[in-house]
C-alpha cells in the first residue's frame, strides 16, 4: 500500500512539476532531468537514497507532463522543441487567427490519445512483440537509417526559382533553400561527430555532451528570431468546445501513434522525423487530424522511448531520459514496467487537466507582457541552464549550434536537417564505419 | 520637418506603413506614395552571412579546440555516473588474458579487465578493431601494462569502456605476444586458451572487492530459484562457502538454456568465475558465460 501511494504521489508530483516547465519556453525536459540527476547524486553522497518507487514515477511524470504541456510554449510563444516543429506552423496559424487556445487544446487531445495508445495498446503488447521486432529488425537498422536520411534530404523542395530572369540566377534562387538544407545537414553532422566522439564538455558532465548542441540547434534560433521579428499575436478567444469527432481522433491517433512509435523504437530517429514519416505515410490532409496526430506523435515518442527501457525482455535504451536513467537503475521485472505504465496513465491525466488552466494563464501573461521580453527571458534561461550544466565549453558548442540552426530559418529550408547531428554519426556507427570516419577526422 | 515613425501598440516601429502618409510601403526604402524615407530595416542578407560565418568558423574553431585538447586520463575509482559517454584514457595492468569471442571463425569482439590500482574496469572491443589487434599480435594478456582511450559506458550494474580505435591501445610488454592462431576455431564465446583460473576468493571478502571485478569462487549451492514464468527476473542461486557468507549468483534465461543439464542443484559444490555486482545495495555475483560454471574438482566444461 505504501509503494502504491508513493508511486501515485510521485507521478502526480512529476506531472505537476512539468507544469512549471511549460511556462518556461525553450527549456527541454532533458535539461531539467540532467539537473535533477545531479541533485539525486548529491543526495546519495549525503546518504539519502530515494527508492525507485519515488524516482521512476517522478521522472515518468515529468516526461509525460512535459510532452503534453510543452504544447503551450510551442504554440503560444513559438518556442517548439525538435519534435514539435511540425505542429508549430498550423499551431501558430491558429494563434494568429486568435484561436491559440483551441490549437493548444487540440494538440493536448492528441497527447491524451497518445497516453491511451501507450497504456492500452502498446503496454500489453510490447513485452510479447517488441523483443521479436528487435531481433528481426536489428540487423537491418543501418540501411533503414540511411533510407530515412535520403528521404529527409530528398523530400526538401525548392522554394524559389519560379520568378525573375531565367538562367543561373533563377537556378541559384531555386537551389538556395535546398543547398542550405544540405549544408545544415552536413555541418550539423560534423558537429555530431565532434560532440559524440570528442566533446569539449568536461568529462565529469559527459552525460550532457549533446545537450548544448541541441539547445543551440533548436532552441536558441527560435528565441533569437522571436526577438528580432517581435510578432504581436492578436487577442485570443477561449472556446468551451472543440471541433472534433471520434473519427478525427481515431485517425489522428493512428497516424501519431505510428510516427511516434516508430521514432521511439528506432534508434536516433526523433519525434520530428517520426512526425514527418507519419504525415507522409498516412497523408492526412485535415488540419485538425494533423495537429492532433502531431500531439499524439510527440507524446508517444518521448514517453514511449522511456517506456521501452522498462519493457521486460527488451531492455532497449532510446531517448535522452532512458540514457540518463541507465546509469542509476537497471529495470529487471514486470514490477518496474507496471509501475512506469501506471505512472504514465496517472501523469497523463493530471497533465491534461492542467492544460486548460495553464493555457489560460499563459494567454493572460502574453496579454500583459511584451512577446519580445518573453523571448529574451526564455533565451536567458536556456543560456543559464547550459552554462550551469556544461560551463564555458558548453556555451561555445551551443553558439556554434545556434549558427547552424539559424541557417534553415534564414534560408527557408527545413529545420529537420539540423538532426544531422545524430543521424549522420549514428548511421555511420550502425554501418560499422563510424570510428573510421572519426579517425579520418582525427577525433580519435 | 522629419516625420515621426508610426508605432505599434507595443511600442515597436511599424516597418511597412509610411510614417508620413500612413499608406502601405512594404519593404521599400522610400514610400512609393510620398517619397518619405522608411525607418531603417536590416537586411536579411546580413543575418544570413552572420549565421554562415558563425556556423563555419565556429565549427572550425571547435574542431581545432577538441583536437588540441589532451584526452583526460582518469582513475577507475573516479568514474562517476555523470561520466557516461565520456571519451577518456585509462592506464593500468591486465591480470588475465583477454577473452576473444568468435563465431564462424571470425572475431566478434574481445574483452579484458584493466586494473589501475584504484579499481578494475571492463574493456570491450568490437569485431573490426578486435581483428586488427589480433592481426598485429596486440591482444592484451596477463602481465601487460596497457594504456588506452575509449568511451565510458556507465550503467547501474557496471562500468565499462569501449575501445573504438585499435590504434588507441598501447601495450607495454616485456616478451612478444605469440602469433595469432593459424586456424581460429569457429566455436562461439571461446576464451583464450591460456586463460588460467585464479585461486578462489572467499565469499566474505566480496565486500572488499570492486564492483565489476571478475572473481573465482568455490562454494556450495544452498538454494536455487527459477524466475516466474514470463518474467524477466534472473535465475537466483544462493551460494555459501567456508567463510560462512551467502551470496546470490544470478544469470538470465539465455544462459540457463546453455547450462542445460549442468544447472546447479542444492547441495552441489561448484567452482565458478563470475562478476562481482550489486543490485539495490546487495552484493551479488553475475555469471557471464555458461562455461564459467563447473562442479568443484571437475574439469572445465567442454
Amino acid at each position: 500500500m505504501t509503494a502504491f501511494l508513493l508511486v501515485l504521489g510521485s507521478a502526480v508530483l512529476g506531472a505537476a512539476a512539468s507544469s512549471l516547465l511549460s511556462l518556461l519556453p525553450a527549456l527541454h525536459v532533458f535539461n531539467v532531468m540532467g539537473g535533477l540527476i545531479l541533485g539525486l547524486l548529491a543526495l546519495n553522497e549525503a546518504g539519502v537514497v530515494l527508492p525507485p518507487e519515488v524516482v521512476l514515477p517522478a521522472m515518468t511524470g515529468l516526461v509525460v507532463g512535459w510532452s503534453m504541456l510543452n504544447t503551450i510554449p510551442s504554440i503560444l510563444l513559438g518556442a517548439p522543441d525538435e519534435s514539435a516543429m511540425f505542429t508549430v506552423l498550423p499551431g501558430q496559424k491558429y494563434l494568429m487567427m486568435g484561436r491559440g487556445y483551441e490549437g493548444v487544446m487540440l494538440t493536448g487531445v492528441g497527447g491524451l490519445a497518445g497516453v491511451f495508445f501507450l497504456v492500452f495498446v502498446v503496454g500489453p503488447l510490447a513485452p510479447r512483440y517488441l523483443p521479436l521486432a528487435r531481433t528481426v529488425l536489428g540487423p537491418h537498422l543501418h540501411w533503414m537509417l540511411w533510407v530515412i536520411i535520403t528521404f529527409i534530404l530528398m523530400s526538401e523542395w525548392p522554394r524559389g526559382g519560379t520568378h525573375g530572369a531565367s538562367g543561373w540566377a533563377r537556378f541559384a534562387d531555386a537551389w538556395r533553400s535546398l543547398g542550405a538544407g544540405l549544408l545544415t545537414f552536413l555541418l550539423s553532422g560534423f558537429l555530431g561527430f565532434i560532440v559524440l566522439y570528442r566533446s569539449p564538455v568536461a568529462v565529469e558532465m559527459a552525460f550532457q555532451n549533446i545537450m548544448p548542441a541541441f539547445v543551440g540547434l533548436f532552441a536558441v534560433p527560435w528565441c533569437l528570431f522571436n526577438v528580432l521579428s517581435a510578432t504581436e499575436p492578436p487577442p485570443q478567444v477561449r472556446t468551451a468546445s472543440l471541433e472534433l469527432s471520434g473519427d478525427v481522433i481515431l485517425r489522428a491517433t493512428a497516424a501519431g501513434g505510428l510516427g511516434g512509435g516508430f521514432a521511439a523504437f528506432f534508434p536516433v530517429v526523433t519525434g520530428g522525423v517520426g512526425g514527418l514519416l507519419a504525415g507522409h505515410a498516412t497523408a492526412q490532409r485535415d488540419e485538425r487530424v494533423f495537429i492532433l496526430s502531431q500531439g499524439a506523435s510527440k507524446l508517444v515518442y518521448y514517453v514511449g522511448a522511456l517506456m521501452l527501457f522498462f519493457v521486460p525482455g527488451l531492455g532497449l535504451r532510446r531517448g535522452g531520459a532512458a540514457w540518463m536513467l541507465q546509469a542509476f537503475y537497471t529495470p529487471r521485472t514486470r514490477y518496474d514496467y507496471l509501475m512506469v505504465l501506471g505512472a504514465t496513465a496517472v501523469a497523463g491525466a493530471v497533465a491534461f487537466l492542467l492544460l486548460s488552466p495553464l493555457t489560460r494563464l499563459t494567454l493572460g501573461l502574453i496579454r500583459r507582457t511584451n512577446y519580445r521580453a518573453v523571448s529574451i527571458a526564455a533565451l536567458g534561461i536556456i543560456v543559464a541552464v547550459v552554462a550551469a550544466l556544461t560551463g564555458a565549453s558548453g556555451l561555445f558548442v551551443m553558439a556554434v549550434g545556434a549558427g547552424i540552426g539559424s541557417l534553415p530559418v534564414l534560408f527557408g529550408s527545413r529545420r529537420l536537417n539540423a538532426l544531422g547531428i545524430l543521424l549522420l554519426p549514428m548511421a555511420c556507427n550502425l554501418s560499422g564505419f563510424g570510428p573510421d570516419v572519426a579517425r579520418w577526422l582525427r577525433l580519435i | 520637418m522629419e516625420p515621426t515613425p508610426q508605432s505599434t501598440p507595443s511600442g515597436t516601429v511599424d516597418p511597412i506603413h509610411c510614417p508620413a502618409c500612413g499608406r502601405f510601403a512594404g519593404a521599400r526604402a522610400r514610400c512609393p506614395h510620398c517619397g518619405t524615407r522608411m525607418p531603417r530595416r536590416m537586411s536579411l542578407r546580413l543575418f544570413r552571412g552572420a549565421a554562415i560565418l558563425l556556423a563555419t568558423v565556429g565549427l572550425g574553431l571547435l574542431y581545432a579546440m577538441v583536437r588540441a585538447r589532451e584526452i583526460p586520463l582518469v582513475r577507475v575509482d573516479d568514474v562517476a555516473e555523470t561520466m557516461n559517454f565520456a571519451y577518456v584514457r585509462v592506464a593500468g595492468q591486465v591480470h588475465r588474458n583477454a577473452r576473444v569471442f568468435r563465431s564462424g571463425g571470425r572475431i566478434e569482439g574481445l574483452r579484458f579487465t584493466l586494473d589501475d590500482g584504484t579499481g578494475a574496469i571492463d574493456i570491450r572491443v568490437r569485431g573490426r578493431q578486435a581483428e586488427v589487434l589480433e592481426r598485429e599480435g596486440r591482444i592484451p594478456r596477463a602481465g601487460d601494462r596497457v594504456e588506452l582511450a575509449g568511451s565510458l559506458q556507465v550503467t547501474a550494474d557496471a562500468v565499462s569502456m569501449w575501445l573504438q580505435d585499435a590504434g588507441a591501445l598501447h601495450i607495454d610488454r616485456e616478451t612478444p605476444a605469440p602469433p595469432p592462431p593459424a586456424d581460429p576455431s569457429d566455436v562461439s564465446d571461446v576464451s583464450d586458451p591460456s586463460d588460467a583460473p585464479d585461486r578462489p576468493v572467499p565469499l566474505a571478502t566480496l565486500a572488499d572487492i570492486d564492483t565489476g571485478t571478475v572473481v573465482e569462487i568455490e562454494a556450495e549451492v544452498v538454494h536455487v530459484r527459477a524466475p516466474p514464468a514470463g518474467s524477466n527476473a534472473p535465475w537466483r542461486v544462493v551460494l555459501q562457502d567456508g567463510s560462512g557468507a551467502a551470496v546470490p549468483l544470478v544469470f538470465w534465461d539465455e544462459l540457463a538454456q546453455r547450462l542445460a543439464d549442468r544447472m546447479p542443484a542444492p547441495g552441489q559444490r561448484l567452482r565458478l568465475r563470475a562478476r562481482r555486482d550489486e543490485y539495490r545495495g546487495t552484493i551479488q555475483l553475475r555469471l557471464l558465460r555458461a562455461d564459467d560454471l563447473r562442479p568443484a574438482g571437475g574439469a572445465p566444461a567442454p
